[in-house]
């Protein structure tokens, strides 16, 4: 579950229910059992002289036991481990069986389920253990368990170099589930997820079919962002920028571009920028059939530059009337005068002013040429960072902002060690925000610098060293 | 060197998370618990949840007592063309307010409700807004006390899929074990079919299957008993959870089957994923398996505490009335659109036609002499607002259901004129089910006093 915008921080707080037991019971069987149907040879790999040998059993344990739990097995969990397969090779007379329940017992084992990172003292640090590490370095990366070159690298110290944390960190960025890694990371962050159930208002939006654009909406953000990340790699601030895109043939026609068959690498018409202006957050961002700069401001300031915005007072009714009638007024208008009150103003004069950039786009991400007959706002100025005129020049000044790379590393940190940054991480932190600067802003460079930091290496600490 | 103290925080994450492993099909080999011995059927709770609020205007009748009138969003109680009559069931609790601190809409709301306790807003340092539920849930209170040896402690169920699961375990679950353990509705039907009936399936006698499952949980519980002594209090807590987790489906794995009775008996299997059909979620027809799972629940005594969400707080569900030619409309988005609010109306109409089938659905389960599954449950059906439009929290929408043996009044229309706590609505149910506990809640959302008027 998301907490505190991720999935990586909701699975280091709360207890798990009754009911995951369940599943993790049901999945651990099918999955033994599926791999004993599919790899039967290369599971079982000793010759069983009876159905319940012992000793091959022993041979299977000494080999999962550490694959599952990611570290060496001791000795009493390679004898309770034997026992349990023996006592089902018996029961059934069936050597097979036997290694069913073994693996099926490993895969519900916390220490499977789990990542313990309890360390050991060294110093005024609390270090992660070469086999903590690689497990944290190894699921922040790539979202899954240890390779063999991470597990030598581990089981040799080399792991604990900083040359040799950063040269599996590099490694590890090569394989394709790095890639999805990253993309499960952008869809919290943006909150690509809630794509699932976009619903827009079809009198509003007469033929717009929200369900069927939205995979294509969120493939769009994807491609961009692995193309920046991977493919083409180059200045990460280039996402709020870059008029580069990817799209296919629904995509092109919502946007009113030419006609193209199959997804293509193409420029977006003058007036949009990166991510922030694609249908997808422009969507997501706004109501069923009106824009809202208050919600496409908020994310930039609460996801993209880690401010707090507060709720609003409790017995408000935030809707937005129509203008009377008889009346024209804008979006920005109409909005402006519902939140004049001081009590408002407080957040709002923070909130919505970027938002406001974005009132050419309506809420399903296509171009608006006037709002209600009239001209349309879009300028503002972002706190003491400059003046703009539209959404291009606001996100401009947002890509020269310092307070944004500070949070996109914050956020990455977060995801990586499953908690909101203490203070006493602050340090290098921002060492490692740094380093992603100099590197011209590379968004590896990002992932291999927080590895590599001690906030990542060590176990917590409440107070700086 | 300057001494450091170690984070009170916790070293130990779940890699299911990350692992993202694949939801089978739970279809688990276990057996059921007997029941039927012939002595008073147990008495059973259920909470009945709608996300986003009501229009008090179109909700609250004008008269007190027993001789309401149903209005327009409650005329659904009494639907002769379905052959609908729960309304000498419904007692409807009005004038009440949520007493603790209104920190966040939708958020506070829920967490009165179902728990009397503040919400306790997560330390997000700059990450967004989220909470969690400052005390165990009304049901988990109750499962506590009434669960006895039943082979489910409670069941968490949902209708709509679509619930916000952005803000945190406040607005992502019903049911809390504890502030830090929500438990996770499923909206599956076949899944809960599967999980519930498994048990009444004939099983081969000779099969050492069960037996080696335990085993097997006892290895895996040894492992957690040898991963905890290294951990600190926190996450030795965590785990301490996980091993109840084993331990229940220990004793549910080698549990007896039910007794067969004439109200309990093996459903037809149910095959609904709850799938969308063309981007809209199959809403009536889920709400009414769900409701049929719930009944036989209840009669094979399978558990006695359930929590159905029908829709979720700030939900991304669509009702299909709302719009009927083009069903995309949020239900939630609407609430917060002035010029919407009919459709809003609409939503609460057909959210409570299907509550009436839920209640029409346990009342016509008989149990032997001893009247029908409504007559021995108290069903608690309230909001995380009272009106969405404003996130308010004051006359509450509330509706409480059912006899409970003869211990709660019903067909009652209870308004209070002094703005009464909401959590005195919990402590009646506390009452009504006998449940022992002295007071619900905490700090200003405490109460010891229940309705004495819905009493019998």
């Amino acid at each position: 579950m998301l907490v505190n915008g991720l999935t990586a921080i909701g699975a280091t707080v709360l207890k798990i229910p009754p009911s995951s037991v369940n599943d993790y019971e049901a999945n651990a069987y099918r999955a033994a059992q599926a791999a004993l149907l599919a790899r039967r040879s290369q599971v079982i790999s000793c010759t069983p002289t009876s159905s319940a040998d012992a000793t091959c059993m022993r041979t299977l344990a000494t080999r999962f036991v550490p694959l599952a739990f990611r570290r060496p097995a001791t000795e009493a969990e390679l004898t309770r481990w034997t026992a349990v397969g023996v006592e089902a090779a018996e029961a059934y007379d069936d050597f097979v069986r036997g290694a069913e329940f073994l693996l099926a017992g490993l895969l519900q084992s916390p220490a499977f389920l789990y990542l313990d990172e309890v360390g050991e003292t060294d110093g005024a640090w609390r270090r992660l253990t070469a086999w903590e590490l690689a497990s944290r370095v190894s699921f922040f990366l790539t979202s899954g368990p240890p390779d063999e070159l991470l597990r030598e690298a581990a089981a040799n110290g080399s792991l604990l170099t900083d040359e040799g944390l950063r040269a599996q960190a590099a490694r590890l960025l090569e394989k394709p589930e790095a890639r999805a890694a990253s993309l499960a990371l952008f869809d919290e962050l943006l909150e690509l997820h809630n794509l699932d159930h976009l619903a827009k208002d079809s009198a509003r939006f007469p033929g717009f079919d929200a369900q069927a654009l939205a995979p294509s909406m969120r493939e769009e953000t994807h491609r961009v962002l692995l193309d920046l990340v991977f493919d083409s790699p180059g200045d990460f601030r280039d996402i709020l920028t870059t008029r580069t895109t990817f799209v296919d043939g629904p995509l092109a026609q919502h946007y009113g571009m030419p006609p193209v068959s199959g997804w293509t690498r193409a420029t977006a018409a003058e007036g949009r920028a990166g991510i922030l202006t694609h249908a997808a957050f422009l969507s997501l961002q706004s109501h069923p059939s009106a824009n809202s700069p208050t919600y496409r401001g908020r994310f930039i300031r609460e996801r993209l530059l880690c401010q707090v915005i507060p709720a609003p007072p409790p017995e408000v009714d935030t809707s937005l009337p129509p203008a009377a009638p008889g009346t024209q007024r804008t979006l920005r208008q109409r909005l402006t005068e519902k939140t004049s009150a001081s009590r408002c103003q407080g957040c709002h004069r923070v909130m919505d002013p970027p938002g406001f950039a974005f009132e050419r786009f309506d809420a399903i991400g296509r171009v608006q040429a006037l709002d209600d007959g009239l001209p349309i706002d879009t300028s503002g100025s972002l706190d003491e960072r400059g003046a703009f005129d539209d959404a291009p020049g606001m996100l401009a000044l947002l890509r020269e902002d310092a307070r944004f790379t500070d949070c996109l590393a914050r956020v990455v940190f977060r995801q990586a060690v499953g908690h909101v940054d203490l203070p006493g991480e602050a340090r290098p932190l921002k060492a490692a925000a740094d380093a992603f600067t100099e590197s011209g802003h590379r968004y590896q460079s990002l992932l291999v610098e927080l590895v590599a930091s001690e906030a990542f290496r060590s176990g917590v600490l409440e107070d700086a060293p | 060197m300057k001494p450091f103290r170690l984070s009170r925080r916790t070293l130990l994450r779940g890699a299911g998370a990350a692992l993202a492993l694949p939801t089978f099909d739970a279809m688990l080999d276990s057996h059921g618990v007997a029941y039927a011995d012939g002595t008073t059927p147990p008495k059973r709770f259920l909470v009945w949840f709608f996300g986003n609020g009501v229009r008090r205007s179109l909700w609250t009748p004008t008269q007190v007592g027993t001789s309401y009138s149903l209005t327009p969003e409650l005329a659904p109680l009494l639907d002769e063309a379905r052959g609908i009559d729960v309304r000498g069931y419904t007692s409807v609790i009005s004038g009440f307010n949520v007493k603790t601190q209104h920190l966040r809409g939708h958020h506070t709301g829920a967490c009165a409700l179902l728990s009397g306790s503040n919400i306790v807003p997560l330390p997000a340092g700059s990450a967004p807004y989220n909470s969690k539920f400052g005390r165990k849930s009304i049901d988990q209170e109750l499962a506590d006390v009434i669960a006895g040896d039943t082979r489910f402690r409670s069941l968490q169920l949902a209708v709509s899929k679509r619930w916000t699961r952005g803000e945190g375990p406040t607005l992502a679950n019903l049911s809390h074990r504890g502030p830090d353990q929500p438990l996770t509705q499923n909206a599956n039907p076949a899944n809960v079919y599967n999980e519930l009936f498994a048990g009444f399936l004939p099983k081969d006698p000779t099969d050492p299957r069960d037996r080696l499952r335990a085993s097997v949980l006892d290895a895996v519980s040894d492992d957690a008993r040898a991963l905890q002594s290294r951990l600190g209090a926190a996450d030795r807590q965590r785990l301490d959870a996980h091993l109840t987790g084993l331990s229940e489906l220990r004793q549910r794995i080698l549990a007896l089957p039910p007794v067969i009775t004439s109200a309990c008996t093996l459903p037809a299997q149910v095959t609904s994923t709850n799938a969308d059909s063309g981007g809209v979620e199959p809403i009536e027809d889920v709400s009414s398996i769900m409701s049929d799972l719930i009944a036989t629940a209840f009669a094979c005594d399978l558990t006695r505490v359930v929590t159905l969400q029908f829709s979720g707080s700030v939900g991304g569900h669509c009702f299909k009335v709302l719009s009927p030619s083009e069903p995309r409309d949020n239900e939630h988005a609407i609430t917060h659109e002035s010029e919407h609010q009919a459709k809003v109306d609409a939503a609460v109409r057909f959210t409570m036609r299907n509550f009436a089938y839920t209640l029409h659905r346990l009342r016509s389960t008989m149990e032997g002499t001893a009247g029908n599954l409504l007559d021995n449950s108290v069903v608690l059906c309230t909001s995380d607002v009272a009106e969405g439009l404003d996130h308010s929290i004051h006359d509450y929408p509330v509706l409480l259901a059912g006899k409970g043996g003869g211990a709660l009044k019903s067909g009652y229309h209870f308004r209070s004129n002094n703005g009464r706590n909401t959590s005195d609505i919990l402590m009646t149910c506390v009452r009504a089910m006998g449940a022992g506990l002295n007071s619900v809640g905490q700090d200003e959302g405490y109460s010891n006093t229940p309705i004495a008027e819905l009493l019998s």
